[in-house]
């Protein structure tokens, strides 16, 4: 039960996440909100949809059901052994060791540093001049988002700072080094950017993520999906800092300036899989700075419901036959 | 603008793209392993009684050339339900006896268990108290097969022996006694 449970979340959180690429892909969805929609649908499924199925059809595990209805049982892929063990089962146990790992990758960072430093950065006071810089282009977006202005926090740090945090009253977060290496254009559609992530409440959904991918610890593709969601997350606040301010050229030098003063190259003594996940990153950065430079007003998603209806009926309806 | 029938033409080219790409992932191991696709495979007899809901009957007697427990079980979904216990020989590794039995109604393996085989000759013979069919065949490998089969209660069951004839009805014997 439970290995058919593990074996069919991995499965279906594959089969979805592939499936939903490749109609962002043929549908040729920019608009982050969308893709946004559509990747939670994704994700949904393991983390609701199959237990779902395996409360309200357990017939699903029936030998007639199996051998006559499936389009994959992962089961089968035992019949072929390797060193006396199933390749079902190897593939099983090297997917759940590969999601660990990519899971492992993201949470042990920042658990690493809390353990060694204080987990909030010291305010630099609430009285801190260069608050007064921001606090009028806070309260232009705010008004311009239809929220509240949040409240904006100064901080002590070395390295450029600029986020929001909080799922419930989002504060805004700024180092000083942030003010002294962006201009005034730059500054002020980053700081639009944080705003769009409060409006969208973001923070929330960053907490929501977290959980499932600690839930879904042993599963790649859950992993995965997590981890473009969060790109997507970016892409959405992008589009919106960039139709209110009309500049998504400045963003885009905000992004890439921040980035390589708070992301130095590793130096030769690192470890090669850091050097990677840099060089990553960094790809990521250029990819999201050329976007934006690319096309300054994304075109509007149509018949997005339908698109959505459809999404749902057939990655659902796939994954049923998945066991 | 792009019109809802591109939108729901693409959508439907995808779905069938990945439900064929599903079904050829899941043919790819039984062309492998030269199983049938249809049939179910578990490793012990208890996860087939498991999942049939049904004691799968078993002889008492083998003869010491054989390996226990049974290399494999195949189970084809029916109606009605058929299990096959594949055992092999001991000394080669080969298959010398397949034991199918219907569990719900009598009723002749399925090809994907047993498959056919040119029949040489056919015998009427008793298997304890019940009356059943011996025959000789001719598997398409060449090799000289004997089957067996006989109705016992809501089941028909069909062994297929490599060996002595005569060790197949001592099989058969005690498979029908065990279940009187």
């Amino acid at each position: 039960m439970l290995r058919a449970f593990l074996s069919q979340s991995i499965l279906h959180a594959l089969v979805a996440a592939l499936f939903v690429q490749a109609l962002l892909r043929a549908w040729r969805i920019e608009d982050g909100a969308w893709r946004l929609r559509f990747r939670l649908l994704a994700l949904a499924v393991p983390v609701v949809w199959l237990p779902v199925l395996f409360v309200a059809a357990p017939f699903r595990s029936a030998p007639t059901f199996v051998v006559g209805w499936t389009l994959l049982a992962g089961e089968r892929w035992n019949l072929l052994h390797l060193a006396g063990f199933g390749l079902g089962d190897l593939i099983l146990l090297l997917a759940a060791g590969l999601g660990s790992a990519l899971f492992l990758r993201d949470a042990f960072p920042p658990l690493f540093d809390l353990l060694r430093r204080p987990a909030r950065l010291p305010d630099a006071g609430p009285w801190h001049p260069a608050a007064g810089v921001l606090t009028p282009i806070v309260h232009t977006h705010a008004k311009g988002l239809n929220i509240d202005p949040p409240r904006i926090r100064m901080v002590r740090a070395s390295t450029p700072v600029l986020l929001c945090e909080g799922a419930r009253d989002s504060v805004l977060v700024v180092s000083l080094p942030t003010l002294q290496r962006l201009n005034s254009k730059e500054l002020d559609v980053a700081v639009a950017h944080e705003l769009a992530h409060v409006a969208s409440r973001d923070p929330a959904l960053g907490y929501l993520l977290i959980a499932v991918r600690a839930l879904l610890f042993f599963n790649p593709a859950a992993q995965w999906t997590a981890r473009v969601l969060v790109d997507d997350i970016e892409r959405r606040a992008d589009q919106v800092a960039a139709r209110i301010t009309g500049n998504p050229s400045a963003l885009a030098r905000a992004i890439a300036v921040l980035f390589d003063a708070g992301h130095p190259p590793p130096v030769d003594s690192d470890a090669t899989f850091e050097r990677v996940f840099w060089r990553a990153r960094k790809e990521g950065v250029e990819r999201r700075c050329a976007r934006l430079r690319q096309a300054e007003v994304v075109p509007p998603i149509e018949h997005g419901a339908l698109r959505m209806t459809l999404a749902a009926v057939a990655v659902l309806g796939l994954v049923f036959f998945v066991v | 603008m792009r019109s809802i029938p591109r939108v729901v033409r693409s959508w439907l080219l995808l779905v069938g793209a990945f439900a064929v790409g599903l079904k050829a992932a899941d043919r790819v191991p039984a062309l492998m392993a030269g199983t049938p696709h249809g049939a179910r495979i578990y490793a012990t007899v208890a996860e087939a009684e498991h999942a049939v809901g049904a004691k799968i009957w078993v002889p008492a007697y083998y003869p010491d050339t054989m390996a226990w427990p049974p290399a494999r079980i195949d189970l084809w979904p029916g109606p009605p339900t058929s299990v096959a216990l594949r055992i092999l020989g001991r000394a080669d590794g080969r298959e010398r006896l397949v034991l199918v039995q219907s569990l719900h109604a009598p009723a002749s393996p399925p090809d994907e268990l047993l498959p056919a085989v040119h029949v040489l000759t056919t015998n009427a013979v008793t298997v304890g108290r019940h009356p059943a069919t011996l025959t000789r065949v001719l598997a398409p490998s060449g090799q000289l097969l004997h089957d067996v089969w006989w109705d016992q209660g809501p089941r028909r069951l069909t062994l297929r022996y490599s060996g002595p004839v005569e060790e197949l009805i001592l099989i058969a014997t005690s498979l029908e006694r065990m279940h009187r």
